[in-house]
Order: structure tokens, then C-alpha cells, then sequence
């Protein structure tokens, strides 16, 4: 008994510190990060004194960070569908793409706000989502990756079959609307805008994601059947989830148009968008939200350092994508990922199931004390 | 009249080609439970090296040989470097393949050009058929297909170590109890699946040229094939290789432009109509 209850007091002391520990550090990286993300272009200069001499440097930087928060949306707006209604989309660069043209032919024809541009282009890829839900939600599995692929093909055969007339039109179906689509020239508070985009998308979907919204589209994940006859309405989640992550997806292509200055069925309709922002939301863990803005983070600054290597460059960010998977997944690295990354608990073990170190091992306490009672 | 024989002769012609393209795709998932989305990597990787075989001197049927017993060895290495790490997870097998098919492509768009190539064709000449200019090449193309399929079903149907297949196909833990040792069997599939995706991607090659990009493409047929044949299902597969062929061909005749997008939008409509594909169990 007393062994027993010794036993009892201290694994709950240990529980209770380290899940407060790992509170504050989760707490403190966070924040670290954030201040690290708001004065980045303050210190990478100090950090790198070509950059001092040369604005332009620093300026490249930053568009490339630029691309890494667009790419940190998308990411995050597929894992909302991936991650947690486990939906596995292949056809994400359908709604950057609406989101994209949508921009793209607003700005050049009525020219109004970018921000009202930039919420209308969520808006019409969210409407495009809700469309390929409807069918999707007879499909399951890689029937209805199938599907999102065929569909983002279908939109790119389109546009390239279409040629719009709008602005400068170019090769294949592409829209040049460069006087239009100028957010700002200052690279500076581009980056800021990008960032309080990316940082705003992140905060609404984590929220969602710890409603009950979230808790029920993981029920649906983890067994459709059990959540059906808990009373969920299936269907319905799941065709929220694709409407709102196509809304952000959307948000991000309408973002990355006043970025770059076009929309181009080989840049945004390509299918490389949607491997992309599967892999920096696997890399950076599914069903985080956070995960997806480490892996965009990674993912184009990895591109940035390798564009010396020229053409090679891809073939090199690929296989390291790829290498990280492999590792990671097969054991290599298994204790690291376990480690950054608490979550995910195996399929079918029910959505109740706490995801968090700390719940973990209250759990574990709870367990232990269960044994203790008899006696 | 001459427009009906044409879509009657070329789509056959290459609804043959578009079977041989999906059936190692289908056998990969029917046995292994992966759905292997560099399979349309592997036709083009075959296709080029058969072109590196050439330029290195080699005689064209003699390159074909090396390209379809590179596949072959390829094909199970493949699958033990990339695919077994991850084999218990549908999604990061997807995605682990599909970086791999863009990784594939790369490689051989750099070691040779993203331009397309294409390969000489087998035999030249052609000739009339009720008014219809076929070329020989086709004929012995699709003629070669068809025995490739049918020699594969003879294979799985009448040998032990096609029974295999279809026993591990059709229930894992059964064909367990009896003996079947998966893995090899497993290594042995993906080899075979290497193999036909050569074959494929070296007549595609000859008769429409090839490009490394040119694989998404590939491998969009053959999905589509497998989905709407019913995935894991071989006769699924060669009925719908015959709708999604022909359909094309009717599209390329009617209106080429939207050639491409027709064959999607049947997809789209089979898929929604009926999930589980035309002779297909339904997925997991």
C-alpha cells in the first residue's frame, strides 16, 4: 500500500512538472518564434553584414520568406483537411489556382481593395471546395484523392483551353497583371503582410481545430462509422472542413498573385503545388496546424540555399523531403519526431484520446491509480 | 463512316497500350495494398533508358530488353528503399511516392533534357485499313500488349506463383496460413508491375515521344484506369483501359481541344456515380 501510493505521489509530481515544463516550453518556443518571425528584418542583417551593404540581398530573403508564408497557408489548409477531417487531398492547387485567377482578373478589371480581393478569392475557391465536396463525400481514400487530382487537372486543362483575355495574357492560359496586382513595393512590409496573413490563418484554423469542430472532425477521421452513430453528422463536417480549407487556400493563391504578378496555370495549377503543401504539412507533422509553418519555413528556404546548384535543385529538395520521410517514419529519427511532436495517436483509437505529453501521462497517472485502489 | 473506322482502329490501338500502363499499377494495390503514384515514373524512366541505351549503340529491340529487365530490377528495389519504410501509412506511402516520381523525373531531366524524345519505331511502314492509315508499328504494339496481358493472366491463373499472387490478393492472413511467403511475393509483384511499365512507357514513347514531365500524365491514366475499373481488379482495369481510350480517341476526332478534359469529366461522373469503380470492391 504504502509502496503503492509512494508510487502513486510520484508519478503524478512528475507528471504534473513535466507537463508544466513542457507547457512553458512549448509556450516559450512559440513566442520565441514569433518574436524571431516579427524582427527578422532587423536582425538578419546584424546576423549577416552582406546584407548591410547590400539592401537587395535581404530583400531576396524576404520575398523568399514571403513564399514560405504563402506556402505555410496552403500547407496549413490542407493539414485542416488532411491532418484532422483526414481527407487526403491531391488537388490543392485547384483552389490556390481559383484563388489566384479570381485575384488576378478582379484586380485588372475592377481594381478594388487587394484586401477585399484577396477575402473574395478565399471566397470563390471556398465555393469551388464546396463543389468538389459534394461528390467527394461518396468517395473514400485514394478514391477521393483520385478525385481532387482529376479535379485541379480538369481546372488546369481549362484555363490553358480558355486563354483568358484579361491583362497581359500569356503562354498557356496565363494572366500578367502586373500594374494591377501591387500589394506594395516595399519588400519590408510585404513580409509583414504576408506574415500577419500566414499568423492570422494559423491562429483561426488552430481554433478550430480545439472547438468541437475539431474534436468532431477527428472523430470522423478516426472511424466515420462510430462518429455517425455517435450522432455527428458526417457529411457535414466534411464539407466544412473542404470549405474552409479551400477558403484558405484560396486566401493563399489570392496573396501569392499580388505577390508575383500572375497567375499561370503552370505555376499555381501545377500539380507540384499540391505535392508541396502535402509535404510541409507531413514534414512539419499532420494534424498540428503549427507543423505546416516549420515545413514551408524549411521547404523554401531549403530552395533558396540551393538555387546555386541550378536546375539540380529540385531533384535535391525532393530527395531530402523525401530522405526526412523515410527517416523519420522508420525508426531513425522516430524518437525525435515522438518527442517534437506528441500527437498522433494510431487510428481507430478514438478522438477522445488526449494529444498532448502532459494528458499523456495524466492518463498514465490515471491508470496507476486505478491499480492502487484494491488494495 | 471513315471518322467511325478511324475511332474504332486507333482507339483500340491504344486502349491495348493504356491497359498495359494501368495493369502493374492495379496488381501493386490488388496484392500489396500501395498505390504506387511513381508507376507512371517507371514507364517514362523505361522509356529513357531504353533512349540511353540506344545512344550508347545498342540496337533498338536489344535496349528494349535492357530497359524492361532494368524495370524489373528496379521496380522491387524500388518498393524496399521507399515504399516498405513507410508501408504502414496510406498517406505517406502516397506522398513518399509521388516524391519519388518528382525526384525520377528530375534526374532524367537532367541527364538527358525536359525536351521529348522520341524512340524509332520497331518495325516501319504502314497500311490502309478500310481507309484508315495504320502504321505497322501500332499493330505490333498493341498485338504485343494484348499478349503481354494475356500471357500475365495465363500466369496468375495457371502457375503457382501466380496463384500466389491471387491468393494474397484476396486474403493476406489466409494465404499467411498456407505457406505464402508475402514478401517474396510482394518483391516478385513489383518487379513484374516494373516490367509492364517498361513496356508501356516504350511503345508510348515511339508513338507519341516522351518527356520526363510527361509521366504525370502517364500516371493520371493509369489511376484514372484502375479507379474506374475498380481498384485491384485486372478485368476492371482492362474494361475501363477500353472506355478511357476509346473515349479519347472519340474526343481527339470531335473536338481536340478539349481532349484531356472530356476523359476527366467521365472520371468525375463514374466516380461520383458509382465509388467503387465499374468491377471493383470497395476501398478501405
Amino acid at each position: 500500500m504504502s509502496h503503492r501510493s509512494r508510487l502513486r505521489s510520484r508519478l503524478r509530481s512528475r507528471s504534473r512538472s513535466r507537463s508544466r515544463t513542457a507547457r512553458l516550453v512549448k509556450l516559450g518556443g512559440a513566442l520565441l518564434a514569433l518574436a524571431l518571425l516579427l524582427g527578422l528584418p532587423y536582425w538578419l542583417p546584424l546576423l549577416v553584414p552582406a546584407m548591410q551593404q547590400n539592401p537587395f540581398l535581404l530583400y531576396k530573403w524576404l520575398n523568399v520568406l514571403v513564399a514560405a508564408n504563402v506556402l505555410a497557408i496552403l500547407g496549413m489548409s490542407w493539414d485542416l483537411l488532411g491532418g484532422y477531417a483526414g481527407q487526403i487531398s491531391f488537388g490543392h492547387s485547384l483552389f490556390l489556382g481559383l484563388g489566384a485567377y479570381t485575384t488576378a482578373i478582379l484586380s485588372v478589371l475592377y481594381g478594388w481593395n487587394p484586401w477585399l480581393i484577396i477575402a473574395l478569392g478565399g471566397l470563390v475557391a471556398a465555393v469551388g471546395g464546396l463543389l468538389v465536396a459534394a461528390p467527394a463525400l461518396r468517395l473514400h481514400g485514394p478514391y477521393l484523392s483520385l478525385m481532387t487530382l482529376v479535379a485541379a487537372l480538369a481546372f488546369d486543362r481549362l484555363m490553358r483551353w480558355l486563354k483568358p483575355e484579361v491583362g497581359i495574357p500569356g503562354a498557356e492560359g496565363a494572366i500578367l497583371c502586373v500594374p494591377h496586382c501591387v500589394l506594395t513595393l516595399d519588400a519590408v512590409l510585404k513580409y509583414y503582410y504576408s506574415l500577419g496573413l500566414m499568423l492570422l490563418t494559423a491562429l483561426l484554423l488552430w481554433a478550430l481545430t480545439r472547438s468541437r469542430v475539431g474534436l468532431a472532425l477527428e472523430a470522423v477521421r478516426d472511424d466515420e462509422a462510430a462518429a455517425q452513430a455517435a450522432g455527428l453528422n458526417a457529411a457535414k463536417y466534411k464539407t466544412l472542413a473542404f470549405g474552409v480549407s479551400s477558403f484558405f487556400a484560396g486566401i493563399a493563391g489570392a496573396f501569392y498573385v499580388y505577390h508575383i504578378g500572375s497567375a499561370a496555370p503552370a505555376d499555381v495549377l501545377n500539380l507540384q503545388r499540391s505535392v508541396e503543401a502535402i509535404a510541409v504539412a507531413v514534414l512539419g507533422g499532420m494534424g498540428t496546424i503549427f507543423g505546416a509553418i516549420g515545413g514551408a519555413l524549411f521547404f523554401k528556404v531549403f530552395e533558396e540555399l540551393l538555387r546555386p546548384a541550378g536546375t539540380l535543385r529540385f531533384a535535391l529538395l525532393f530527395s531530402l523531403a523525401l530522405l526526412i520521410l523515410l527517416l523519420v517514419r522508420s525508426g531513425a529519427l522516430g524518437r525525435l519526431w515522438a518527442g517534437l511532436r506528441p500527437r498522433p495517436s494510431p487510428p481507430r483509437e478514438g478522438a477522445e484520446a488526449p494529444p498532448t505529453v502532459a494528458s499523456a501521462s495524466e492518463t498514465e497517472e490515471a491508470e496507476v491509480e486505478v491499480k492502487a485502489k484494491p488494495s | 463512316m471513315s471518322v467511325v473506322v478511324e475511332v474504332l482502329v486507333l482507339g483500340f490501338l491504344i486502349s491495348a497500350l493504356y491497359a498495359l500502363a494501368a495493369l502493374g499499377f492495379t496488381m501493386i494495390f490488388g496484392v500489396a495494398g500501395v498505390l504506387n503514384l511513381a508507376h507512371g515514373a517507371f514507364a517514362m524512366v523505361g522509356a529513357y533508358v531504353a533512349i540511353g541505351a540506344l545512344d550508347r549503340g545498342l540496337s533498338l529491340p536489344l535496349a528494349a530488353l535492357v530497359a524492361v529487365v532494368g524495370m524489373a530490377l528496379f521496380a522491387p528495389l524500388f518498393y524496399w528503399l521507399i515504399v516498405r519504410p513507410v508501408e504502414r501509412h496510406p498517406i505517406l506511402v502516397m506522398l513518399g511516392t509521388l516524391l519519388a516520381a518528382v525526384v525520377l523525373e528530375q534526374i532524367v531531366g537532367l541527364s538527358f533534357s525536359f525536351n521529348s524524345q522520341i524512340l524509332p519505331p520497331l518495325v516501319g511502314g504502314s497500311f490502309s485499313l478500310l481507309g484508315v492509315r495504320v502504321t505497322y508499328d501500332r499493330v505490333v504494339a498493341s498485338a504485343i500488349a494484348l499478349a503481354v496481358i494475356t500471357g500475365l493472366w495465363l500466369f496468375i491463373h495457371k502457375t503457382p506463383q501466380g496463384k500466389a499472387i491471387l491468393a494474397l490478393s484476396m486474403e493476406r492472413k489466409g494465404a499467411a496460413l498456407v505457406g505464402i511467403p508475402a514478401r517474396r511475393v510482394i518483391l516478385g509483384v513489383w518487379a513484374i508491375s516494373g516490367a509492364l511499365a517498361a513496356v508501356a512507357g516504350l511503345f508510348i514513347a515511339s508513338f507519341m515521344g516522351i518527356s520526363p514531365l510527361e509521366e504525370r500524365a502517364l500516371l493520371v491514366i493509369a489511376f484514372s484506369i484502375v479507379v474506374l475499373g475498380g481498384l485491384g481488379s485486372i478485368p476492371g482495369s482492362l474494361w475501363a483501359a477500353f472506355i478511357i481510350g476509346f473515349s479519347e480517341t472519340v474526343v481527339q476526332q470531335v473536338a481536340p481541344e478539349a481532349q484531356g478534359l472530356a476523359s476527366l469529366a467521365l472520371l468525375m461522373l463514374v466516380l461520383t456515380l458509382r465509388p467503387q469503380g465499374l468491377l471493383g470492391r470497395a476501398a478501405a
